[in-house]
């Protein structure tokens, strides 16, 4: 075998060596990478079923939201016209000044008739706070605005 | 004779470097393509992180849907008052 040959051969294994460890190093690299995209992929899935419910949630809270915000404006514009109402009513008249009665020439009877009834009164048995359909379907707000109209 | 020597100076100093030139670049793409499939993964795991909150919306849904209803019995209650 001559030396040119033996150089050849030298020269080429040399290039073969070369490409061989370059594909090594790309394949271990690509390895990698797959590892590190699978991942990647669960995380995206995970992220996806987390942020599944958000779109009908924030449909309910902000549908929730609006209803009161119309129910506060209600309740304000109800007020207000109660405040106007109490601020048209005349002033309530002085309480009378109670004058001293004269000197009794006679002293007072006693008194024969019966005790009055006991004053207490008690709120619950006029009002029923435990009113079953109240709690059960509370009235909106244009039926709590009409009630209060009715009623003034 | 000669143009065997011919040929490995054009191996040696043609082929050789032409490879090694194209299969650095190669790897070095893919290295950079490493990093960044790195970088998303760690973003993505931050992204997880910060939507820890969002099973919380449920339970904002339930409460506002209590307030709506609590708001028109208070206003039911102003309107018997008023």
């Amino acid at each position: 075998m001559s030396a040119e040959t033996v150089v050849l051969l030298v020269i080429v294994g040399v290039i073969v060596t070369a490409i061989a460890l370059h594909l090594i190093a790309i394949a271990a690299t690509l390895r990698k990478i797959t590892a590190t995209l699978t991942n990647v992929r669960g995380g995206a899935q995970a992220i996806k079923g987390q942020t599944d419910p958000v779109n009908s949630v924030m449909t309910a809270i902000a549908g929730d939201v609006d209803a009161i915000d119309d129910d506060l404006e209600g309740l304000l514009m109800m007020v207000g016209e109660a405040q106007v109402a109490a601020a048209a009513e005349p002033p309530p008249s002085p309480p009378p000044t109670r004058r001293t009665p004269p000197a009794r020439r006679t002293q007072p009877r006693p008194a024969t008739g019966a005790a009055l009834p006991d004053a207490d009164v008690d709120v619950e048995d006029i009002v029923d706070f435990d009113d079953e359909a109240l709690a059960s379907r509370p009235p909106s707000m244009q039926e709590a605005v009409a009630r209060a109209r009715t009623a003034v | 004779m000669e143009l065997l020597w011919v040929a490995n100076a054009v191996l040696l100093l043609g082929v050789a470097p032409l490879v090694l030139l194209f299969a650095g670049r190669v790897v070095r793409r893919l290295r950079a393509i490493s990093k960044l499939a790195d970088e998303t993964l760690v973003h993505s795991l931050g992204l997880s992180a910060q939507l820890e909150a969002v099973p919380k919306l449920v339970e904002t849904k339930r409460l506002t849907g209590a307030a709506r209803q609590l708001v028109g019995r208070y206003g039911t209650g102003l309107a018997a008052l008023l």
